[in-house]
């Protein structure tokens, strides 16, 4: 159980990193590049196909990466869609305010307030790593590593720490950064 | 809206590169490999009647058990290619190859269909020696050869689906499988009761010459005909090659054609036009259907109940000024949220009422979360003080139409979030549906399903995301489509 608990904290940080850290940039890029925009809305569109379960063996077994890395860049690729889809269409204009309820994602305050959606889109990263760890198991050899894993062979036991890992991590990502923080409420 | 266009038009090439990709990395998994026959993408050498009967002739000529047991199986749409080059063989190898085909002969019924003549009966006699049974071929298509062409066959199979007899059966026997790829292509569409009646006919012939068993119900309806035509199509797909004649440009199709990836576009074609009876489709969207209400609660939650109640929120705490309220409610739905998700996936409830309730309060909790994440990171406190001095009715309206603008944006993340809730329910509380039902085909490592499925949310996705953009792009322009 520890080392499942383990393995699913690692594929939750690499997903929330990778999200987080692609996420904001790739949507910002998808504002003025064809390209980026065609990859943000390519990543939203397959970020909930059933295949997705079938390359975490697949991958796992080629690159010679750990089951819980493979699972956290599938998870963090989906994430990376999700926040930067917020990013590239949240903000639509420049402008700020109650005018247009609209900022500008460059200025760090525009980041500060787009932090709001974006974070909470994060919340689920958790449950979709878990899931990935689950279904995987029906398409692997029955065998898997993961929370996600354990629920889906019946021990219930493993929802305990799960239900402790999505609170850390909604508590994590509900955080800004105070410097952030202030310079939006000057 | 040129550019939604534009973007649907895309989005055929982009799938179907990505259902080559998708093929690859299934095809690859082991589970799925086991269960696939044929190459994935290319045929090096793809069969035909000619070169399978040549291959197992030359097996049976040196005695080889798999060969003869080939020859065997090709029967008469071997005959073609075997009996006029018997003559470039050594006398013992000819014999060899004429014993291999003597169970050819007993299924043909050639005794019996020209009873009486010596020329035919030492075919069927185990006593005769090879050498007579050798004789005997030779002397068969000397008078037959004239029955192994498309054109002659043709005529049989036509003459068979229009009237059954047990002279026009036996006809068809004396050519045996060469028959097979005309009988196969007979089936036809089956819609009415006279196509159930041809299918009648056909598919006995069919099923015996192709070594299948076959049973079908007294009274045939065009629906099981149907799908009784669409099993014999889909086996043939697999192994009819073998019996088929290739002509130049199907011998450069079949690289292609005799793959993985060649049936699996055929089959889908034939259930696209409606030819065969659906099998994938209809599983697939009875799963849907079964899913469809818990599918409608939540996304009711996310994108309805949700933006109310981040609304009414962030309207009734317009006049805290300290940003801290919002941002611990925020963190408290957010925990709601992922605190209801668990308890979906341990029990989920097996009533569809409490599992509706269940879900649309997650989706609701999940969706406030988000939008409020978004309205509080919008409205800092200048925009709230300016927020306060307008009236209550104009506050109302910019609010709503943020978190209007927003809901296109919503849409496609969300609908991802709400398969996973609908999902997370479905499997703990054994609920028939579309995700237990893709647990099943991964389980079983069902190529054509997982295809299906990941095609199928692939466009339903895809066409969500286009039809949002072209919303916000619209709204962005000072024309709001609401």
């Amino acid at each position: 159980m520890v080392a499942d608990a383990l393995s699913t904290t690692v594929a939750v940080a690499l997903a929330i990193a990778l999200g987080w850290g692609l996420g904001p940039t790739l949507g910002r890029w998808s504002t003025h590049h064809r390209l980026a925009r065609f990859l943000v809305g390519l990543l939203t569109e397959l970020r909930m196909l059933p295949i997705l379960v079938a390359l975490v063996p697949v991958l796992a077994a080629r690159s010679g990466l750990p089951t819980c890395a493979v699972v956290g860049l599938i998870g963090g690729a989906s994430r990376t869609a999700v926040v930067a889809r917020w990013m590239s269409h949240a903000e639509p204009h420049g402008q700020s305010g109650a005018e247009s309820l609209g900022s500008a994602p460059r200025h760090p305050v525009g980041r500060f307030r787009l932090r709001g959606a974006a974070g909470a889109s994060m919340l689920e990263v958790t449950f979709e790593v878990a899931l990935l760890e689950g279904v995987a198991t029906f398409f692997g050899d029955g065998r898997g590593a993961g929370l996600g894993a354990e629920l889906a062979q019946g021990r219930f036991a493993a929802v305990i720490p799960l239900v402790a890992l999505a609170a850390a991590s909604t508590v994590l990502l509900d955080r800004s950064p105070a410097r952030l923080r202030r310079r939006a409420q000057v | 809206m040129a550019e939604a266009i534009r973007r649907l038009l895309g989005l055929v090439p982009v799938l179907l590169v990505g259902s080559i990709v998708l093929f690859f990395l299934l095809g690859k998994h082991p589970k799925v490999a086991r269960e696939l026959s044929l190459p994935l993408f290319f045929a090096q050498e793809p069969i035909s009647a000619s070169t399978a009967a040549e291959r197992a002739m030359r097996g049976a000529a040196v005695g080889d058990s798999a060969a003869v047991r080939e020859l065997q199986a090709l029967g008469g749409a071997a005959l073609p290619h075997v009996l006029p080059r018997l003559s470039e063989l050594p006398v013992t190898q000819r014999r060899r190859i004429a014993a291999a085909l003597e169970p050819v002969a007993h299924r043909m019924q050639i005794g019996g269909y020209r009873t009486g003549t010596s020329l035919d009966s030492a075919l069927t006699d185990p006593s005769s020696s090879a050498d007579q049974q050798l004789l005997s071929w030779e002397r068969y298509y000397e008078d037959h050869d004239l029955d192994f062409r498309p054109l002659s066959v043709e005529r049989l199979v036509k003459r068979l689906s229009t009237r059954r007899s047990g002279m026009r059966e036996a006809d068809l026997l004396a050519v045996d499988t060469y028959a097979l790829p005309h009988l196969v292509r007979a089936l036809g569409r089956v819609d009415s009761p006279e196509d159930a009646d041809r299918v009648r006919r056909l598919s006995p012939v069919i099923a015996r010459l192709s070594g299948h068993s076959l049973r079908l119900p007294g009274d045939l309806s065009p629906a099981q005909a149907r799908v009784v035509a669409s099993d014999l199509r889909r086996q043939f797909d697999r192994t009819g090659f073998k019996f088929t004649n290739l002509g130049r440009f199907e011998e450069l199709t079949a690289h292609v054609m005799q793959t993985e990836f060649g049936v699996w576009w055929v089959q889908n074609v034939r259930e696209i036009r409606g030819i065969d009876a659906p099998r994938v489709y209809a599983a697939l969207s009875r799963g849907f259907w079964q899913s469809a209400p818990l599918l409608t609660w939540a996304f009711v939650g996310a994108l309805l109940l949700g933006p109310l109640t981040a609304g009414f929120l962030h309207l009734a705490l317009l006049r805290r000024r300290s940003p801290r309220v919002l941002r611990r409610l925020r963190l408290g739905l957010g925990l709601g949220s992922t605190l209801l998700i668990p308890l979906l996936c341990l029990r989920g409830p097996g009533s569809t009422v409490l599992a509706a309730a269940a879900l649309l309060l997650t989706a609701t909790l999940a969706s406030t979360a988000l939008l409020s994440g978004y309205l509080s990171g919008k409205l800092d406190w200048r925009s709230r003080a300016t927020l306060r001095r307008r009236p209550r009715t104009r506050r109302l309206m910019s609010v709503a139409s943020a978190l209007l603008l927003t809901l296109p944006t919503l849409l496609p993340v969300i609908a991802g979030e709400v398969f996973l809730w609908v999902a997370c329910l479905e499997l703990s509380s054994g609920r028939d549906g579309l995700f237990p039902r893709t647990m099943l085909a991964l389980e079983r490592g069902d190529l054509h399903a997982l295809l299906a499925m990941s095609l199928l949310s692939w466009i339903s996705i895809a066409i969500v995301q286009t039809l949002s953009d072209a919303l916000i792009a619209s709204s962005e322009q000072g024309a709001h489509p609401w």
